[in-house]
């Protein structure tokens, strides 16, 4: 798995590079509370890496391999969290220096209920965009998915923050945030890789 | 000698096609060539046999040194194998592939595979997307080596070479055969390759298997009169002579190949 990741953040080395300093630029001076821009570079990633493999046909050499059928999904998903963190983390980072008035416990709910849309957000993506064949349904219902998988998030979040100042609340309700984001996660994963695995690869 | 692969009453459909392949094993150190013209069903066995697709009916037993693999996954790691095309990530240069494919395989030997790219002079650290077909067929060739695996499963691994790569693919693939007592299946168009490597063969239509065999014996069984018909009987009278591979292909699939 680890090589897997490797590999996919190599894939992705020049994204990365643009990162930090459009992380740091964006929570600086571009930073609302609604900000898409995270959302927006993990499902770009999502299509991105799955696009290539279907372009390059590289499906069948790599399945071909020896690693167990779930590491694939399981590997970009965490691949992408990684990049989803790093943006999270240097957009934080921006506010700080930005946003004078900004208190820890504003970035902290803030960069958690982010961070759990994108944790829900990366698996289905990369699942739907591999398993859905028809071209129309696969970008259609894929960014279907994205907005309502944003909208709920940017919800449940919004709801998160309205406890901001009732002091030690808003941490619990965001780790249990988290934690939902992390089971659905798995759960989608499951469900992926349980379709995949009765099907025929190539 | 032990068996490598087992088929029992192996069906694939996909569309209007129908892959059948009836109980037959595949010994450790055989050299299966397969023979078909296309749509013959070749490269569904090869994606059968790599669990890339599921029979519709029946089932492939998978075994290591003569025992049943554990799982897919223990058996392909003794499995090398070659498609029409190195289709991997166009951005990789070879020698970041040598570095993830050698995180994969245990047995992975760096060593080995880069002197193999210098032997087809192939350039390691070029992008893969640089390179002409027969260079990524080298490649391809050459990373299905370089972890030394017990089979070898080429699905057209000429198609694209010069003639000279084609006899260096031979050799190193008689040698890998001889050192190793790997066993290669393999799929071919160029029936000289065949000849030249192949102890068995199966010659497929349509998703069925025709006639297979050791290559000498089916050889021995097709007897080619003076006026060049095929007859199913041994070359036993004078002036009848044993059939070659090539004789073979045209009376079960007609036509010239090459």
């Amino acid at each position: 798995m680890i090589s897997l990741i490797k590999l996919d953040l190599w894939l992705m080395r020049w994204g990365l590079l643009f990162i930090f300093p459009f992380g740091l630029i964006a929570g600086a001076f571009l930073y609302t509370d609604s900000s898409m821009t995270g959302f927006i570079l993990v499902f770009v990633m999502d299509l991105t890496l799955t696009q290539m493999d279907e372009k390059q046909k590289t499906r069948r050499f790599m399945l071909s391999l020896p690693l167990p059928l779930k590491t694939f999904f399981q590997a970009r998903t965490l691949g992408v969290i990684f990049i989803g963190a790093a943006w999270v983390l240097f957009e934080s980072i921006g506010r700080l220096i930005g946003f004078g008035d900004v208190t820890f416990r504003d970035i902290f709910t803030q960069s958690i209920t982010h961070f759990a849309t994108m944790i829900v957000l990366a698996p289905i993506i990369i699942a739907m965009f591999t398993l859905l064949k028809h071209p129309v349904l696969k970008w259609g219902l894929t960014f279907f998915v994205y907005m309502a998988t944003v909208l709920f998030g940017t919800l449940l979040g919004f709801f998160v923050t309205r406890f901001i100042d009732l002091g030690a609340l808003v941490y619990v309700l965001s780790a249990a945030y988290l934690l939902l984001a992390v089971g659905l996660c798995w759960l989608i994963l499951l469900i992926a890789n349980g379709i995949r695995a009765r099907r025929d690869l190539v | 000698m032990p068996i490598n692969l087992q088929f029992e009453e192996v069906t694939k459909q996909r569309d209007q096609f129908m892959l059948r392949i009836p109980g037959i094993a595949i010994e450790q150190g055989e050299i299966l060539g397969v023979i078909g013209n296309n749509g013959a069903g070749k490269s569904t066995m090869i994606q059968l046999v790599l669990g890339l697709i599921q029979p519709t009916s029946g089932d492939i037993y998978r075994y290591i040194e003569g025992e049943l693999a554990p799982s897919l996954q223990d058996w392909k790691r003794e499995v090398g194998f070659v498609f029409d095309d190195l289709s991997v990530y166009e951005d990789l240069h070879l020698t970041r592939l040598s570095s993830f494919l050698g995180e994969i395989y245990p047995d992975w030997d760096d060593t080995f595979f880069f002197s193999l790219l210098e032997k087809f002079e192939v350039d390691a650290k070029k992008k893969i997307k640089k390179f002409s077909r027969g260079m990524r067929m080298k490649a391809g060739i050459a990373a299905a080596l370089a972890h030394h695996p017990k089979l070898l499963l080429l699905d057209e691994p000429t198609s694209g070479l010069d003639t000279k790569s084609r006899k260096q693919m031979i050799a190193l693939l008689k040698k890998e055969h001889e050192n190793n007592g790997t066993t290669i299946i393999f799929s071919s168009h160029i029936l000289s390759d065949m000849e030249q490597l192949a102890s068995s063969v199966w010659l497929m239509d349509k998703g069925e298997i025709l006639i297979s065999g050791a290559v000498e014996e089916l050889q021995a069984n097709h007897a080619v009169a003076e006026d060049g018909t095929i007859h199913k009987e041994t070359a036993s009278q004078e002036g009848v002579r044993t059939a070659t591979l090539e004789e073979l292909h045209d009376y079960y699939l007609g036509g010239d190949v090459e």
